[in-house]
């Protein structure tokens, strides 16, 4: 019982992280849309959330995804960070 | 009920998980390019840290509401939704907003046509925490009045400087000595612009100025254009000049936001991090200044010109001005003879 009470906190994380989230995308999307002139950085932040959205679904489907969900989210992590550089060396 | 992971379908948990994720590494990698920029760095960090607490507020919410009726989990979400969307979007604007004012920027071809010149001075003032780099013009001799002179938010001091003395312009100021020192992060100026830094910046430019031996401290014109004006307002404020010259002032920093996008007004106010209250400090100005407006600006409304024009104690003269545009001040003839002639009234440049 100890053990589901609190993976059951743990799993209200998720929500409470997903709403935070997809606020700071949107201030970020207000950000590229005042601070950058071209369209693809203006609507950056779509875009990736649209790519990264295909990406985690079809990944999700893997089975160490499914079984590994920290190591899903770190993955994740670090392929962001790479990602970011990329955007930066780009722009 | 709650649906925990166990309850939730597989294709829905599997969704759940993929928008989290999608989110997070969006979120993570823009933040990877916006925190080594220089301009966008402080933006970055806002929402970063806006985020993280944000991320705590809510799971705690939700703690909190879990053993509550459906009806009230789903109104605590909404409301946790709304007021993290409200508060992020409220940071954004808040640093967002001064970067679009400021256009910080160097201008080395025009400082090296300007050092060529035998009259033209550069300057560089060093303050216990910053170095204020800018231009003086020497047009007299001796213990000398000086003008010194606060830009617009796109105006780097050896540009103007050069301009003013290739137009011929400069002779406006005849008998006057004229500086233009940049504001923190434009030219060769350290720091980056703010309203602090600003006001900083003009009492240090100030003190600075008047303890030059080639400097007549009792006669000191201060001259503002656009964003410069309320740095010179302040500067009167806390010093005592003899004169005070404005090329499309504000009242305060709310009028250029609403200007930019008309939405500052009630409890929106308080995203105006560039407050600059002009129409405040002119309360304690104690000359008489003479004030430009057109009423065709298309960056500084003349009404706000006008409602500053009221704040001053001694009164001002108020030159209403027609078909000049806001860039425009400074090639009118019309303009720079009465400056000429407001300087004559106010200090003897005989002397």
């Amino acid at each position: 019982m100890e053990h589901k009470e609190k993976s059951y906190r743990a799993g209200l994380f998720a929500p409470a992280a997903a709403i935070a989230l997809g606020c700071a995308l949107a201030g970020l999307l207000l950000s590229t849309f005042m601070l950058c002139n071209i369209s693809v950085q203006q609507f950056l932040p779509l875009i990736l959330l649209g790519l990264f959205l295909l990406l985690a679904f079809f990944t999700m489907r893997m089975r160490w995804a499914k079984t590994h969900v920290w190591l899903f989210y770190t993955l994740c992590v670090v392929f962001a960070v790479a990602f970011g550089f990329v955007i930066r060396a780009i722009f | 009920m709650e649906s925990t992971p166990e309850q939730t379908s597989q294709p829905q948990l599997r969704f759940q998980r993929a928008l989290l994720a999608a989110l997070l590494m969006s979120v993570i990698a823009l933040l990877t390019w916006f925190l080594p920029s220089e301009s966008a760095q402080s933006i970055g960090l806002a929402i970063l840290i806006a985020t993280v607490l944000l991320m705590l507020l809510n799971w705690m919410i939700f703690l909190v509401t879990r053993n509550a009726t459906r009806g009230i989990k789903l109104t605590a979400r909404i409301l946790a939704a709304l007021v993290s969307l409200v508060l992020l979007l409220s940071v954004t604007i808040y640093m967002i907003a001064p970067k679009q004012l400021f256009y910080a920027r160097n201008d080395e071809a025009s400082a090296s046509a300007l050092a060529a010149y035998p009259n033209v001075e550069q300057l560089t003032i060093e303050t216990e925490d910053r170095v204020v780099s800018g231009w003086m013009i020497h047009q007299a001799e001796g213990k000398a009045p000086l003008v010194l002179y606060f830009g617009g938010n796109g105006e780097v001091a050896a540009k103007r400087m050069l301009y003013l003395v290739e137009s011929g312009d400069i002779s406006a100021f005849a008998g006057c000595n004229f500086a233009f020192l940049d504001y923190p992060g434009y030219g060769l100026s350290s720091g980056s612009p703010s309203e602090a830094s600003l006001q900083q910046m003009g009492l240090d430019v100030y003190d600075a100025m008047i303890s030059r031996e080639d400097v007549d401290a009792s006669r000191i014109i201060l001259f503002g254009f656009s964003m410069g004006t309320g740095v010179a307002n302040y500067v009167a404020a806390n010093r005592t000049p003899a004169g005070l010259v404005l090329f499309a002032p504000y009242a305060d920093g709310y009028d250029l936001y609403n200007t930019m996008v008309p939405i500052f007004y009630g409890p929106l106010r308080a995203l105006v991090a560039f407050k600059m209250e002009s129409v405040r400090f002119a309360e304690s100005v104690s000359v008489k200044p003479i004030i430009f407006s057109s009423v065709d600006d298309e960056m500084v409304p003349f009404a706000s010109s006008e409602r500053l024009s009221n704040a001053y104690p001694a009164g001002c003269a108020f030159m209403r001005l027609q078909g000049l545009g806001h860039n425009d001040y400074w090639k009118s003839t019309g303009v720079l003879l009465n400056v000429s002639q407001y300087i004559a009234e106010v200090i003897d440049l005989g002397a």
